[in-house]
């Protein structure tokens, strides 16, 4: 939590558990999300959602399409249900659909409307509907990608007997709260597809409705988040017996070295291939990487370093950061809201790691610039002084003010994401390794 | 007699548009039947069968009033979801700040992030502790507390929490009452906004802060007094619209200062020293009838500035309220005047566009007074052919926008809707040649390969002569290119059975 108050925080950089639901059925092919609450619930998120993640746009039924009860302040005083049925009926006629899944709002929760009960007169429809509740106060954006990864895969695909040896899930990058969740996931499936495996990664275009009805069959889950959607990973092992590893995502070429060959020990892979596809890729990553080393040493482009994230990137980025740009990390912002338990697992996992740089979790923007501040002071008149810079903050966008204060570079990769446009590209594996190189040392030489 | 029979004003939380006026959200027929059912009260109780969470809430337009207020800051009181939208606003609301010469800072705002707990035990004490943090640490003028959902079906008193700390905190501290479930109209959030006002900011100059008292041993006393009466005399306050950008402040501001009238912008982009001033004025324009009425009638009955409500779009309408406000301050012939000789200029001026734009045919769709009115820039102005005109939604204040086109065009569809699968039904349906859309509102004409302009952005040039210039300007360059939709077109995939565009775009209304 922030140190702001009690409990509040100041410039959140998430919205509620309805609007990370949203986000990600968004991004599921062939499933709409209805938002059973106000009508600018919806409404209001489609900036949150289209925008705030480097301009995703609303998708195929989501953003300012998305069906919504609407409901209104009868509704409110005397029960939301029939409004929904009758949402759901003509969403039945009216929209192309392989699954409805019905999100809740805070002011259907606390009324408590019985959405189960709505969605249970729907078996025999042509669509299947679906219900999750996702009331803000429960939880926030992350939350919201949890319950609908456990609703539809935990409580309604069904089970397979049969286990494809190839087949794996990838979760744990979250849409749009991970801005660059496509690109990402199209790396990582590139890698694994490169030594032979198949791979569901659910939210990249090349996705069908298929790839979710088969997720049962996988003989692994890899779950690239060490915080959010855990239990739901504990919950699919339960139902359809599919193993899962925890991880962090990998960025450039060392970590991803790092995460393959870890990889051979969860799920059978040719070893020789293996070896031959790191040789192959390292061999086109340096070929790359080398050419900006006569900027990059010339112009001695070497900072201290802050990170500003989600807990996701944080551990990755810090550690691409250190190893591979050979930038001192001094700290590592996580601004997550996460619950004390979730606070404890993640700082063992930091620690763990080695990651380099101080972990700060910290929920309130002008507590991040004021952090910032006090540990790169600069110099107020003192004849010798050794100043913590120039530095670089990789965070968000919100993180450009505290930049222009401290006289630091910033770039965003986290959530929100507002001053670049986002379309396929990925920080994640060798591809996103060499991205994330490029994006940064593009700051300092763009006024060139 | 008292304008809004002032009892909205007493009452500590403000009434939705629904409870003040006749209102709806779903219409579809001719621009004259709008009006009749409008006057005759049949417009309430019209719903759908099917909507989507198209609209944004109030809440969302009353973080847009206060957030370009300078040195304020915004407690949202609810879960942490709401509010999320100023990471986006504050980029607008920037760059409206750079445009106008003020500084571009974030927008400082908190989320007092009611948890299960507090919807349990209520969100009071949380409330009381971010509004103290905020005054403490950011040192606002403004605090404006935006009272979401949550805490107005939990049954939190805000108003109570404003009275008491408002002994505690320097900065001056109010709160807008704004949640989405209590109005399906997001105009209802002007009311609130300006409520929040009217209850708790301090509309009046103060005594050797704005102004020193004269001195009646002065002999200059009574020549000084009647100096400032002068200056009053010929001041308006303008109020400005969010959707209203720099240029449109700066042009309409420029045609009244040719009368020699004074004009103060009011109260976006203001702050509280300027915000005090609102009652030293001799008239209050509002620019859109749906947008200010609550609040000019309240300072009509309050200090009794009178007040005039007119869209300043395109050449007829811009002539009268030209005419109109000039004949209020006695200087009708010099506004007729200053209306011929503009007139001729921009005439000149557009001349080249219209011949590219003749005889296209235009769907206009937006804010239902912008619409109504625009239908005569877009017809008599610039000679184009109107195919329907759409609102997002309608109130019983639009009525004298509308009675133009009634005149004008009686047999002209009007829907009222902002449903994109209604929209685009009749977009593929009546094959315009241009779609405005409201800001932020493109996408689906655009995904159907229409040339589709904002019938207004925020930042753009709409109002006024320069406005009709620009608006020209704008759709003949539109026209000029349209292969970016046309191709983009070939690749979308609407989420709506095919039947759907087979059907009556109204198929889901009901009475």
């Amino acid at each position: 939590m922030g140190s702001t108050a009690k409990g509040i925080i100041e410039r959140p950089r998430t919205t509620c558990a309805q609007g990370g639901a949203l986000a990600t059925l968004a991004s599921l092919p062939d499933v709409i999300g209805i938002s059973h609450a106000a009508e600018g619930c919806s409404g209001n998120l489609t900036g949150s959602i289209g925008t705030c993640s480097g301009y995703n746009g609303e998708g195929y039924c989501g953003g300012t399409q998305t069906p919504s009860s609407a409901v209104r302040e009868k509704n409110v005083v005397f029960g939301g249900t029939d409004r929904l049925r009758q949402e759901l009926k003509s969403a039945q006629e009216l929209l192309e659909a392989k699954l409805f899944v019905v999100v809740t709002g805070c002011m259907t929760e606390i009324i408590g409307d019985d959405v189960q009960a709505v969605v249970d007169e729907f078996e025999d429809a042509e669509t299947p509907v679906i219900a999750v509740n996702t009331p803000s106060f429960e939880g926030d954006a992350y939350s919201g990608y949890e319950r609908v990864l456990t609703g539809i895969f935990n409580k309604y695909i069904p089970t397979s007997d049969e286990k494809d040896d190839k087949l794996v899930n990838i979760f744990g990058v979250i849409p749009n709260f991970d801005p660059n969740y496509r690109g990402d996931l199209e790396e990582i499936k590139r890698l694994l597809e490169s030594v032979g495996l198949k791979v569901n990664t659910f939210f990249t275009p090349d996705q069908t409705y298929d790839n979710i009805l088969s997720a049962s069959k996988a003989s692994l889950n890899i779950h690239f988040s060490r915080v959010w959607g855990v239990d739901f990973e504990k919950g699919f092992e339960q139902k359809h017996g599919t193993p899962h590893w925890i991880t962090d995502l990998p960025i450039g070429s060392v970590q991803t070295g790092a995460f393959l060959r870890e990889l051979a020990e969860h799920i059978e892979i040719d070893k020789d291939l293996l070896e031959e596809v790191i040789k192959k890729e390292e061999e086109r990553y340096y070929n790359y990487f080398i050419k900006t080393l006569d900027l990059v040493i010339n112009a001695q482009f070497f900072y201290y370093a802050a990170t500003v994230t989600n807990s996701n990137y944080a551990i990755p980025l810090a550690k691409y950061l250190k190893n591979e740009l050979g930038w001192k990390v001094d700290d590592v912002f996580v601004t997550d809201l996460l619950t004390k338990v979730k606070a404890k697992k993640f700082e063992d996992v930091f620690s763990e790691l080695g990651v380099p740089g101080d972990l700060i979790r910290e929920t309130d923007t002008k507590q991040i610039a004021w952090q910032l501040n006090k540990r790169h002071a600069r110099n107020q008149g003192q004849r010798y002084f050794d100043q913590h810079g120039p530095l670089f903050i990789v965070g968000s966008s919100l993180e450009k003010y505290a930049a222009q204060d401290i006289g630091a570079l910033t770039y965003a990769v986290s959530y929100p994401v507002v001053n670049r446009v986002i379309t396929q590209r990925g920080y994640s594996g060798y591809n996103g390794g060499l991205n994330l190189l490029s994006d940064l040392i593009t700051v300092p030489v763009s006024g060139r | 007699m008292s304008e809004l029979e002032n009892k909205y004003v007493e009452k500590s939380i403000p009434p939705t548009r629904e409870e003040r006026l006749e209102a709806t959200d779903a219409y579809h027929g001719c621009s004259c039947d709008l009006l009749d059912c409008s006057r005759n009260c049949c417009l309430k109780g019209k719903d759908r069968d099917f909507w989507q969470g198209s609209s944004s809430c109030q809440m969302f337009l009353s973080i847009m009033m206060s957030a370009p207020i300078e040195n304020s800051v915004l407690i949202m009181h609810g879960p942490v979801g709401c509010g999320h939208q100023l990471h986006i606003q504050t980029f607008s609301t920037n760059n409206g700040k750079r445009v106008r010469g003020l500084t571009p800072n974030p927008v400082n705002w908190l989320s007092t992030n009611l948890s299960t707990t507090e919807i349990v035990n209520g969100g009071e004490k949380k409330l009381r502790e971010a509004i103290e943090y905020a005054d403490k640490t950011f040192r606002p003028e403004f605090i404006f507390v935006l009272s979401t959902c949550a805490p107005n079906i939990i049954g939190d008193d805000v108003e109570k929490i404003i009275e008491d700390e408002s002994k505690v905190v320097s900065a001056q501290l109010t709160a807008i009452h704004c949640p989405g479930f209590r109005s399906k109209y997001v105009s209802s959030a002007y009311d609130a906004f300006y409520h929040s006002l009217i209850r708790h900011i301090q509309l009046e100059p103060i005594e050797y802060k704005d102004y020193v008292p004269l001195n009646p041993a002065d002999p200059n006393a009574t020549f000084l007094a009647a100096g400032y009466e002068y200056k009053k005399k010929y001041t308006v306050n303008v109020m400005t619209l969010e959707s209203m950008g720099a240029q449109d402040e700066a042009e309409l501001s420029r045609i009244l200062n040719a009368l020699n009238l004074n004009v103060n912008v009011l109260p976006e982009y203001s702050n509280a020293d300027k915000i005090r001033f609102v009652s030293e004025a001799a008239l209050n324009v509002s620019l859109c009838w749906m947008h200010d009425d609550y609040f000019v009638k309240y300072l009509k009955d309050k200090y009794n500035v009178p007040y005039y409500m007119g869209m300043p779009l395109g050449l007829k309408a811009t002539r009268k309220w030209l005419v109109d406000i000039g004949e209020h301050f006695g200087l009708k012939k010099e506004a007729e005047r200053l209306a011929d000789y503009e007139e001729k200029l921009v005439l000149e001026a557009i001349a080249p566009f219209k011949e590219k734009l003749k005889g296209k045919r235009v769907m206009i769709s937006g804010g239902s007074v912008r619409s109504a009115v625009e239908a005569s820039l877009i017809h008599d102005d610039l000679g184009m052919e109107i195919v329907s005109v759409i609102g997002l939604l309608y109130d019983s204040n639009a009525e004298a926008a509308f009675e133009d086109l009634v005149k004008d065009h009686p047999q002209v569809p009007v829907v009222v809707s902002d449903q994109p699968y209604e929209f685009v039904n009749q977009v593929k349906q009546s094959n315009p040649d241009i779609v405005l859309c409201h800001a932020n509102g493109l996408t689906e004409p655009a995904k159907l390969g229409a040339v589709t302009v904002p019938e207004f952005d925020i930042g753009g040039a709409y109002f006024g002569y320069n406005g009709v210039f620009q608006v020209a300007r704008q759709l003949a360059f539109a026209l000029e290119n349209d292969s970016y939709v046309k191709e983009v077109s070939k690749h979308v995939k609407f989420p709506y059975k095919k039947t759907w565009y087979e059907k009556d775009p109204f198929t889901y209304l009901k009475d």
